[in-house]
């Protein structure tokens, strides 16, 4: 009877196989398509919508960046020397003297993916249905006060400020053009599963949690752009599953947030090749001034904590070299840079000793220093910093947190010292200043950094468009933020984008403008 | 009391189970640290009008007894409520990823069952054997065996011995058939497309017998013991000394008893199956209803966790009720 059950059980296990196999590699095959299909390799998902008027995420950006077309971009393959350049704009705006008024030619003869011409009055449309959506995207606009139609190719923005930051923020793709007509039929919801814009591509598909298909836009006004494959956003709820899919050849290229730790492995595979990507933005230990009673409020106590951590070790250990130490207090990626963070190395322990001695704490300090795992590194970078300042005599408590109560208390400027990351939003040096010098920025909060210097530097810095006094102006600011010492900078977040050899048209690119009309695949593997 | 009165009766009763069910997690929700506003921001920070806008909209600024009574009061008209991040009703995000995951914990359940009932009973009539040993170890060894870490080893595995076997997701884009039930290998089957039938049962393999085996696993140890204990009983030796052959014996009398300790065990292993279905559904990255309550328990997304959990805890209510049916059909002695 036993000699039954086993003979059952492998016949039924064999059939199953075999039936998967037989199916697979001899059913008649699909007839060749006339484009091939390119799997990108994710664990960044997408939700709720892939709707550029609501949606900030950074896999959405990256995604409408090939399905809208901003009014100006940042070209691939130009870093560090990043610039912007017109792209649904037919050149660069005219500012008025007060610089209230920019005025912007458009590009003639583009439509919209479902036929709709694109033209001033759907910009406008556009400008318009960003503000009054009132999400977070709604922010890139609020130095506009109205939008007008000068003429069928030609829009007028009306500023309540000066913004010479505008033009970048004009590259982000939430301010791309969206099809009026589209919006219309489809109503919020469904438009916001399949958006229409003018890109190069178009939304085909989206599984929620699984995939977004996009497809060739055979009708793009560049012609030369017209991707020569349809792409598949594939999404990996683990960086381990993706690195291994890769590497067998499920997918064709493992795009973002790959584990660091993975790095290795894929470098050194004969079958994948990558390019460095570079993601805007860096690792800092913010030290809160306002605390009560905590002895960062003293700036000595400050830069004893600066002159204690050790940037190259954390890069070499933690990040094995990819990763590469940072200089400057405002990352701005080619913009203005200036490396004021260099008066704090080398790394001089003594130094840091005298100074908590100086400032009344010769038996050293105890701060509390939190984190959450979605940082990079973390918490092997925590863990390294927190031995780096205990060589100086700070004792430094490790907390974590989950992300979600991580970023509200971390707004919330609750913290006393936290490991996070700065990133730019677009090519602007004024979209980090903002955001960390200001004492109206969302990350100055987080340390209660209220300083009237660099308010004023920061003002000035949005108001001004002459690039030397610009120059000057955001040098001045990173030396302040490097004097105030309440940011301190770790690394260069850099990302390796890894792809088959069989993959062609990779170009590096600058954060959320990614250029996957240029990927093309040769058929075999 | 009769069948049919008392299948009523247990579905009457999975309503207080429910009630209490959400109750505790909708409080351990609101307890536990964790802000779904904050999450949905992230890093980028948002303004604290756009903050207090949104939570307005999520209707997060009420007071939590309100929250609660709202809840519940659409719970009770079978509205599971809207997704703060998904930004869709729950219901539609159950109903499209549920039939992943029934697949995979079918497929799964499928393997399980046979082959760890028959290992069980292999076992059991070779107790104290070599084969005994050999079974129990390698049972106790994949029941200690996080399905994580199982899944990760057979990915690693295929990766470096080259198997051509698929490691992620539900179906190869290029393959992927009409989707009608969102079980690829039913429409697979219902569009006529023997390709999309075989990719399909391919990306089963890895996920199913990372899922499989630890049900196995257990179904053969908790076999083993009660085939072992039922042929200690006196009336198997008492057949066996009125002449019965053993196979005889084996079948017709140890077994069946044996079989319905077993089938309760297996009603309570969907409990377990869902469980492990959220850690598989995530190293494969199969988009069914265990992802998606990661997802949702990683953005503090409350609605869409508690659609999540009474969905899991309806799916164990109905399979042990199918089982106490089951129960008439193994033993005539049971009666309703």
């Amino acid at each position: 009877m036993k000699k039954t059950y086993t003979i059952v059980a492998a016949v039924v296990i064999l059939v199953i196989l075999a039936i998967s196999v037989y199916f697979y590699s001899n059913a008649p095959k699909p007839s060749p398509k006339v484009v091939q299909t390119l799997v990108l390799g994710t664990t960044l998902d997408v939700t709720p919508n892939l709707d550029p008027g609501q949606n900030y995420l950074t896999g959405v950006l990256n995604l409408n960046n090939v399905v809208f077309d901003p009014l100006y971009e940042v070209p691939p393959n130009i870093y560090p020397n990043a610039y912007l350049a017109p792209r649904l704009a037919a050149g660069d705006p005219t500012v008025s003297a007060d610089g209230l008024h920019w005025t912007i030619p458009l590009r003639q003869g583009v439509k919209f993916q479902d036929g709709t011409p694109c033209n001033a009055t759907t910009v406008k449309y556009s400008f318009d249905r960003l503000s009054n959506l009132k999400s977070y995207s709604a922010w890139l606009l609020e130095s506009v006060a109205s939008v007008d139609v000068v003429d069928t190719y030609t829009v007028r923005m009306n500023l309540k400020f000066p913004n010479a930051a505008l033009k970048g923020a004009l590259t982000m793709p939430v301010a791309g053009p969206v099809s009026p007509s589209a919006v219309q039929r489809m109503g919020l919801d469904a438009f916001g599963k399949t958006p229409v814009g003018t890109g190069p591509f178009k939304y085909v598909e989206w599984v929620p949690g699984d995939h977004v298909t996009l497809a060739p836009y055979t009708g793009y006004w560049n012609q030369s752009r017209v991707p020569k494959v349809n792409l598949v956003y594939k999404i990996f709820a683990d960086s381990a599953t993706m690195k291994l899919a890769i590497q067998k050849g499920e997918i064709d290229s493992a795009w973002d947030n790959i584990r660091y730790s993975d790095y290795p492995s894929l470098l050194s595979d004969p079958n994948i090749k990558h390019v460095v990507v570079t993601e805007g933005y860096y690792e800092l230990l913010t030290l809160n001034m306002g605390i009560p009673n905590s002895p960062l409020r003293d700036l000595r106590v400050r830069q004893a904590i600066a002159y204690s951590i050790d940037q190259n070790e954390i890069s070499q250990k933690v990040f094995q070299g990819i990763y590469s130490p940072a200089n400057d207090t405002l990352f701005v990626s080619g913009q203005y840079p200036k490396p004021s963070w260099l008066q704090y190395k080398p790394t001089n322990v003594a130094k840091a000793k005298q100074l908590l001695t100086d400032a009344g704490y010769p038996n050293g300090i105890d701060i509390t220093i939190w984190f959450t795992g979605v940082i990079a590194g973390s918490p092997d970078v925590e863990a390294l910093i927190q031995e780096q300042l205990g060589r100086a005599g700070i004792r430094a408590k490790l907390q974590s947190q989950d992300t979600g109560t991580f970023y509200a208390r971390f707004r919330g400027g609750q913290f006393e010292s936290a490991v996070g990351q700065m990133s730019a939003d677009y090519l602007d040096a004024d979209s980090t200043a903002s955001f960390i010098a200001a004492s109206t920025g969302s990350y100055s909060k987080r340390v209660r950094l209220n300083d009237t210097m660099l308010d004023s530097l920061v003002r000035q810095g949005v108001a001004t468009t002459d690039p030397a006094q610009r120059a000057k102006i955001y040098g001045d600011i990173q030396d302040r933020l490097a004097a105030l010492c309440v940011y301190v900078p770790i690394v260069n977040i850099l990302d390796l984008w890894f792809y088959r050899t069989n993959v062609s048209g990779v170009q590096s690119y600058y954060f959320q403008y990614s250029p996957w009309w240029t990927l093309d695949k040769s058929p075999t593997t | 009391m009769r069948l049919r009165t008392y299948i009523i009766s247990r579905i009457l009763l999975t309503i207080p189970m429910i009630f209490i069910l959400v109750t505790v997690v909708f409080i351990i929700m609101r307890i536990i640290p964790g802000d779904p506003v904050a999450a949905l921001f992230g890093g980028k920070g948002g303004s604290e009008e756009q903050i207090a806008l949104l939570r307005h909209q999520l209707g997060l600024d009420k007071p939590v007894y309100v929250q609660y009574i709202e809840y519940m009061a659409s719970l009770a008209r079978g509205d599971f409520g809207y997704s703060m991040v998904r930004q869709d009703s729950v219901v539609t995000e159950l109903a499209t990823y549920l039939p992943a995951t029934l697949e995979l914990t079918f497929c799964a359940a499928l393997l399980a069952i046979p082959i760890g009932v028959y290992c069980g009973v292999l076992a059991a009539r070779h107790a104290g054997g070599k084969l005994d040993a050999s079974i129990r170890i390698g049972a106790l060894v994949r029941w200690c065996i996080p399905v994580f870490w199982f899944g990760l080893a057979l990915q690693i595995l295929v990766v470096q011995t080259g198997v051509a076997l698929p490691i992620s997701g539900q179906t190869s884009q290029m393959e992927e058939a009409t989707r009608v039930t969102g079980m690829y290998v039913v429409d697979a089957i219902l569009s006529r497309d023997p390709r999309a039938l075989g990719d399909a049962l391919l990306h089963l393999i890895l996920p199913v017998l990372t899922l499989g085996t630890t049900m196995a696993a257990s179904l053969t140890k908790i076999s083993r013991t009660n085939v072992v204990d039922v042929l200690g009983e006196e009336y198997i030796k008492v057949a066996s000394l009125k002449g019965c052959s053993e196979d005889r014996v084996f079948q017709k009398h140890a077994l069946p008893n044996a079989l319905i300790p077993i089938l309760t065990y297996t009603g309570l292993q969907v409990a377990i199956l869902l469980q492990g279905a959220v850690l598989t559904e995530s190293v494969f990255s199969w988009p069914g209803v265990g992802r998606l309550l990661l997802f949702a328990v990683g953005y503090r997304d409350f609605n869409l966790i508690q659609g999540c959990v009474v969905l899991f805890a309806l799916l164990v209510s109905a399979a042990n009720l199918i089982v106490d049916i089951s129960y008439a059909i193994v033993d005539p002695r049971v009666r309703f």
